[in-house]
C-alpha cells in the first residue's frame, strides 16, 4: 500500500487483485487473436513442425524479456509498464519513444482483436445454410463488423465501465479450459490412430528460414506480461505478486501454445494434401476448421472461445492504449489536452478518442496478417528498450532501489533478448513490408514530434519512484472500526454510533472514503478525484466522540465494494460500519455496495439506517428483536454499548409462534440479558405473539427509538444479504435501525481463490 | 524420421526444458526474498551468489 499526496489524510491505492487475478489477467490477454489467427497462418508459411519451434523458441525468448519486465516491476512497482521503466532507465526520447510505440503496440492488439472478432463471428454465421448465399466472409463486411466491435468497447470504455478482476479470471480460465480440452483431445487421438503423427512429415517444408517469420510473427501472443507489469498500484504484494505472475503466466502460455498446436496438425484430415497447404488455403480461420476435424463440436467450441477471447482482449488493449496516450500527456510528451479527464465519467477522453482513432483506422485500412505483423514488431523493438533498460537501471540505481527479483546470468539475458528482438522484427519484413513502412512511419513521426514540441515541454519523472514509499502502520488500538464515508452529513452521524462503540471496545476508527477510478487511468494518477472525498473525511473526523482515536485515509480503487473488503484485511479491522439511506439498487437487497462488503466482509459489520428526524445518537429506548445466534448475541452486546443515557432501556423481544411456547421463551430470553454485561438491569423482556413477526416488530418499533436486530440467517444469495426479516424492518420501520452481522469464519477456499 | 524431425525435437525440448528451469528458478529467488531482512540489491544478491557482477 501507497501513501501520496499529504500525510495527514493518507491516500492509500486499493490493492484487490491477488496473484491469481494477475496471472489470469496476462493469460487471458495471451490466449487470444495470437493462438487463434497465428497457429493457422503460421502452419501455413512455416509447416506443422516449424508451429512447434516458433512458440518454443518465442516462449524462451519471451522469457527473457519477461524476467526484466519481472525485475523491473519488482523494483518499481507502479503502473506505466514498459514507458515507465524507459523513462526510469533513459527518460529522454528513449522514454518518449517507448510511450509512443507503446501506444502503437497496444492500438494495433487492439485491431488485431477487433479483426478477429469480426473474422471468427462471420465464419460462425457462414456455416449456417440460410446465410449461405451471401457472401458472409467478404473483405468489406468483416472491415464493417470489425469496426463496429471497435466502436461498441471504445463506447463501453467512454462511459467508464470495466469488467471486475474476477470476471476476466473467469474468462481466460475459460479459454485456458477449451484449449486444454483440444491438447488433451489431441493426444488421445494420437493414441488411438498414431498414423496421425504422420502429418507432422515434412516437418519443415519451407526450411528453417521461415521460422523466424513465424516467431516474429506470433510474437504478439506473448505479450500478455505487458499488462501484468501495468498492475503495479493494483496488485496485492506487488514485488513479489507481479514477477510471479508473468513467470506463470508464460509457462502456462507456451505449454498451452505448444499443445494446442500439436493437436491442431493431428487433427486435420487433409486426404493426401499436406498440412501447411491444408492450412495455407484456410488462413486465419484454419485453426478452427481443424479443430472442428478433431473433435464433435470443436468448431463451434473454439468460434465461442475467440468471440470471448478477443473481446475482452479488445476491452484491455484499448485501456492500455488509453493509460499510456494519457501518461504522455500528463508528462507534456503530448499536449496536456491529451490527460484531459471527464468530469462526468472520469475517463481520459481525449485519450480515449485518439487511441480509437488509431484502432479502427488500422483495422479498416490494413489486412489482418500486415495489423499482427505492425503489433509484433512494435513490440519486439518495445521490449528491445525494456532489456536495455533493465540493465541501466540496475548497473546505475540498482543498489537504491528495493528488488523482489533479481534475474541470474545479468547481463548476458537482456543482451540475448536483445539481439534476438532485433533480429525477429527486422526479418518480419519478409512477411509483410507494409507492416514495417507503418511502423517507420509511426517511429518518425515520433522523432519529429519529440523534436518540435517533447522535447522542450516533457516533465522529468524520474523522482517519482520515491513518491511511492509504504505507508506507515495505522493501527494504533487492538480494535479497530472501518467507517466507510461518502456523504458529509451522514458521515458526521455514523461517526457517532461508531465512536461510542471504540470507546467501549478501547479502539479506535478508520474513516475511509472510497474513490473509484475508472480503468482507464492508473490509480497512482487518480488523486484528482480525492478531493470529492475530503468533505464526508473532514466532517466524521470533526463529530468523533472525544477521546477515540480516528484515522482517515482516502482509498482509490475501481470498485467501492471491492476497495471497501480489501480495506478491511489489509487493516485487520474488526468492525465495518455502513450507513444505508433507504433506497434501494435494483437487483440488490440493500445496494450495490453495501451487499457485498456485508457479504464477504473478514469482520462483524454493521448497517445503519438513520432516522431522518433524530438528531444526535441519545436512544433511550432500545428494541432488540432476537433472531439467531451469533449475530443475535452481537445484536445485544451493541445494545448494551450504545444504551449509555443514564435513563436507557432495552427490551429483548421474541415473537412466539404459538402460545404454548410464551414460558419458555421467556425463560429463555431472560439468561439472554446477562449478555447486556453492566447494563443488564436496564434490559427486561417482552414476549409477543402468535401473530406475523415483521408486523409486531414493526409495531413494537414504534415504542422505541432504536433498533438492534441481528441477520437471521447465513447470506449466499444477493436477497440474503442479512436475511429477510432485518431488511424488511428496516425498509418499513421510520425508526433508526441498526441490522447488525457476526463474522461467522473463513469463508471456503474455492471462494478466496476466485474473489481474490 | 528426418534429420529436421530429429533436430526439431531436440531444440524444442532444450527451449521448453530451459523455459521450466528458469521459471523455477525465478521463484526459488522471488522466494528467498524476505522484505523486512533484505533492503537492496546488493544484500539481495550476496544472498543469492549472483555479486559476480562488478555492482555486486
Amino acid at each position: 500500500m501507497a501513501e501520496i499526496k499529504d500525510p495527514k489524510i493518507d491516500i492509500e491505492l486499493s490493492r484487490e487483485m491477488s496473484l491469481f487475478h494477475i496471472t489470469m489477467m496476462g493469460v487471458g490477454m495471451m490466449i487470444g487473436a495470437g493462438v487463434f489467427v497465428g497457429t493457422g497462418i503460421s502452419i501455413g508459411i512455416s509447416g506443422p513442425g516449424g508451429i512447434l519451434l516458433t512458440f518454443a523458441l518465442n516462449g524462451l525468448i519471451a522469457l527473457f524479456t519477461a524476467m526484466s519486465y519481472a525485475e523491473l516491476s519488482s523494483a518499481i512497482p507502479r503502473a506505466g509498464g514498459a514507458y515507465n521503466y524507459v523513462q526510469q532507465g533513459f527518460g529522454g526520447f528513449p522514454g518518449f519513444l517507448a510511450g509512443w510505440m507503446e501506444w502503437f503496440a497496444s492500438s494495433a492488439a487492439g485491431s488485431l482483436y477487433a479483426i478477429t472478432f469480426a473474422t471468427y463471428i462471420l465464419h460462425f454465421l457462414s456455416g449456417f445454410e440460410a446465410l449461405s448465399r451471401f457472401n458472409l466472409e467478404s473483405d468489406l463486411l468483416m472491415k464493417l463488423v470489425a469496426l463496429l466491435a471497435a466502436l461498441v468497447f471504445i463506447y463501453i470504455n467512454y462511459r467508464g465501465a470495466s469488467e471486475t478482476g474476477t470476471a476476466g479470471s473467469l474468462m481466460a480460465i475459460g479459454q485456458t479450459v477449451t484449449l486444454a480440452l483440444v491438447a488433451v483431445v489431441g493426444v488421445i487421438v494420437v493414441l488411438r490412430n498414431p498414423g496421425r503423427l504422420s502429418n507432422f512429415t515434412p516437418f519443415l517444408p519451407h526450411g528453417w528460414g521461415k521460422i523466424f517469420i513465424t516467431m516474429g510473427f506470433t510474437y504478439v501472443a506473448f505479450e500478455g506480461f505487458e499488462v501484468i507489469s501495468q498492475t503495479g498500484d493494483e496488485a496485492i504484494d506487488p514485488r513479489k505478486n507481479i514477477p510471479k505472475a508473468i513467470f506463470y503466466s508464460i509457462l502456462i502460455v507456451v505449454t498451452t501454445y505448444l499443445a494446442v498446436s500439436f493437436a491442431t496438425v493431428v487433427g486435420i484430415r487433409a486426404e493426401g494434401v499436406p498440412v501447411w497447404q491444408w492450412m495455407q488455403e484456410r488462413g486465419a480461420t484454419g485453426f478452427a476448421e481443424a479443430v472442428a476435424q478433431l473433435m464433435p463440436m470443436g468448431g463451434i467450441l473454439v468460434i465461442a472461445a475467440v468471440i470471448f477471447s478477443s473481446t475482452s482482449a479488445l476491452n484491455a488493449t484499448t485501456y492500455s492504449a488509453t493509460r499510456v496516450s494519457f501518461a504522455l500527456g500528463r508528462d507534456r510528451l503530448l499536449p496536456p489536452a491529451v490527460s484531459r479527464i471527464s468530469s462526468r465519467t472520469k475517463v481520459p477522453h481525449i485519450a480515449l478518442l485518439l487511441s480509437a482513432i488509431l484502432i479502427v483506422g488500422m483495422a479498416v485500412t490494413l489486412p489482418i496478417e500486415d495489423v499482427v505483423s505492425g503489433a509484433s514488431i512494435m513490440f519486439l523493438l518495445l521490449f528491445f528498450l525494456v532489456n536495455m533498460s533493465a540493465i541501466k537501471v540496475r548497473r546505475e540505481r540498482g543498489d537504491e532501489l528495493t528488488y523482489g527479483y533479481v534475474m541470474p546470468f545479468f547481463p548476458y539475458i537482456p543482451l540475448i533478448a536483445i539481439v534476438l528482438q532485433v533480429a525477429l522484427a527486422v526479418w518480419l519484413v519478409h512477411k509483410s513490408w507494409i507492416a514495417w513502412v507503418v511502423a517507420g512511419t509511426w517511429i518518425l513521426l515520433g522523432f519529429v514530434l519529440y523534436m518540435l514540441y517533447s522535447r522542450s515541454r516533457g516533465t522529468e519523472v524520474k523522482e517519482k519512484i520515491s513518491v511511492l514509499r509504504e505507508i506507515r502502520e495505522l493501527v494504533t488500538k487492538e480494535y479497530q472500526i472501518m467507517l466507510p464515508v461518502a456523504n458529509p452529513e451522514n458521515a458526521a452521524r455514523l461517526v457517532d454510533y461508531a465512536g461510542r462503540i471504540a470507546r467501549a471496545k478501547d479502539g479506535e476508527i478508520l474513516v475511509l472514503n472510497m474513490v473509484v477510478v475508472p480503468g482507464q487511468m492508473p490509480l497512482s494518477e487518480a488523486t484528482a478525484f480525492v478531493d470529492s472525498g475530503e468533505d464526508a473525511i473532514i466532517a466524521a473526523m470533526t463529530n468523533a466522540p472525544e477521546g477515540v482515536p480516528v484515522h482517515s485515509t482516502v482509498r482509490l480503487g475501481r470498485d467501492a465494494a471491492r476497495g471497501i473488503l480489501s480495506g478491511i484485511s489489509e487493516h485487520a479491522s474488526n468492525l465495518v460500519v455502513l450507513g444505508w439511506g433507504g433506497s434501494v439498487d435494483k437487483g440488490f437487497a440493500l445496494g450495490r455496495t453495501i451487499d457485498p462488503v456485508i457479504e464477504k466482509a473478514p469482520c462483524d459489520s454493521m448497517v445503519i439506517k438513520l432516522n431522518a428526524n433524530e438528531v444526535g445518537v441519545k436512544p433511550k429506548r432500545i428494541l432488540v428483536p432476537l433472531t439467531y445466534v451469533p449475530h443475535g448475541y452481537l445484536a445485544l452486546d451493541m445494545a448494551g454499548i450504545l444504551a449509555d443515557e443514564p435513563d436507557s432501556e432495552i427490551t429483548i423481544m421474541h415473537v412466539i409462534r404459538k402460545e404454548v411456547e410464551r414460558e419458555n421463551a421467556q425463560r429463555n430470553m431472560e439468561v439472554m440479558l446477562r449478555l447486556l454485561g453492566e447494563k443488564e438491569d436496564r434490559g427486561h423482556v417482552k414476549i409477543l405473539g402468535p401473530g406475523e413477526v415483521g408486523d409486531l416488530i414493526v409495531q413494537e418499533s414504534e415504542n422505541h427509538d432504536l433498533i438492534i436486530i441481528g441477520a437471521t440467517r447465513e447470506s449466499g444469495l444477493q436477497q440474503m444479504v442479512f436475511g429477510s426479516l432485518p431488511e424488511q424492518i428496516a425498509k418499513r420501520s421510520n425508526k433508526t435501525v441498526i441490522m447488525v452481522k457476526a463474522y461467522t469464519g473463513i469463508q471456503s477456499r474455492l471462494r478466496r481463490w476466485f474473489g481474490g | 524420421m528426418s534429420l529436421n524431425h530429429i533436430l526439431g525435437i531436440i531444440i524444442i525440448t532444450i527451449a521448453y526444458g530451459l523455459l521450466w528451469y528458469l521459471v523455477l528458478y525465478g521463484r526459488r529467488i522471488i522466494g528467498r526474498i524476505d522484505d523486512s531482512r533484505l533492503e537492496n540489491l546488493r544484500e539481495i544478491k550476496r544472498e543469492l551468489g549472483l555479486n559476480k557482477d562488478k555492482n555486486g
